[in-house]
């Protein structure tokens, strides 16, 4: 959180971005809302001191002025239209990792086919070659073997 | 909404920023400074409320959000659309018949 302005009471905007996140609030519209709350947080601070506030007074007024984190977080909050898809349809998420993990499954044996395909080919030659050699010397005996015998 | 009732404030903090920006873009800061002015301090917003109104807006296409430069900080001013003119005069509307309706009640009552 270094985008906080130095003296900003760091816990109530992260305490405020925690309960909107939790809230189902979009992140991008959260980080959004913070960093104009931070603005305007710098400007009420600068105008209370420019007015004569020793700094402490001025964000502690600054603060005050800006609203309490429950009553933004709850107006934030009464607009469906900031939350996350996610929240909206909690089910996307489940269903887009049934249908990751069902993919990566079926797709493993193919990549690992496609990336070790030389070693493949070389296997798949030699095992033929092994294959012809061993049946064409088992073919030669029986011929041999037959050969001799009378049928 | 510190100081005043906010089931009766429904809708007037869209109106006076739709009003208010209807006349030149602004800012989150300046514009509730600018509605204390203008209401003679009658409408305080909370004003870290002013957000939530303003990205409401711009999300239903009443407004648009610009970041600029100023004084080496980035501001972000928000400027009525010409949908966002269309609300306001539709606001406007209901407002002027609703308040003339609480006028006519009022006056009665006065004389009741």
């Amino acid at each position: 959180m270094s985008e906080y302005p130095a003296s900003a009471p760091a816990s109530e905007f992260r305490a405020l971005r925690r309960e909107l996140l939790r809230g189902g609030v979009a992140p991008a519209m959260v980080t959004r809302t913070l960093a104009e709350l931070y603005d305007h947080f710098e400007d009420l601070e600068a105008e209370s001191m420019a007015s004569g506030c020793p700094p402490a007074e001025a964000s502690a007024e600054a603060m005050q002025r800006l609203g309490s984190r429950r009553v933004l977080a709850r107006e934030v909050m009464r607009h469906p239209e900031f939350q996350s898809w996610a929240f909206r349809w909690p089910w996307v998420p489940a269903v887009l990792r049934q249908f990751v993990l069902l993919t990566s499954l079926a797709s493993v044996p193919v990549l690992v086919v496609v990336s070790r395909g030389p070693v493949i080919v070389r296997w798949c030659v030699s095992t033929g070659l092994a294959t012809l050699i061993t049946g064409g010397l088992l073919l030669l005996l029986a011929r041999m073997l037959i050969g001799r015998l009378p049928l | 909404m510190g100081k005043t009732n906010p089931p009766f404030m429904t809708g007037v903090p869209e109106l006076l920023v739709l009003r208010l920006l209807s006349q030149r873009e602004m800012y989150g800061y300046e514009l509730v400074k600018s509605v204390r002015v203008v209401t003679s301090d009658a409408i305080s917003l909370g004003e870290g409320v002013i957000y939530p109104v303003l990205h409401g807006l711009e999300k239903a296409g009443a407004l648009t959000a610009k970041r600029k430069p100023v004084n080496g900080r980035t501001r972000v001013y928000y400027a009525v659309t010409p949908q966002g003119r269309e609300r306001l005069e539709r606001l406007s509307g209901e407002w002027d018949r609703v308040s003339a309706g609480v006028d006519s009640a009022l006056g009665e009552a006065g004389h009741v």
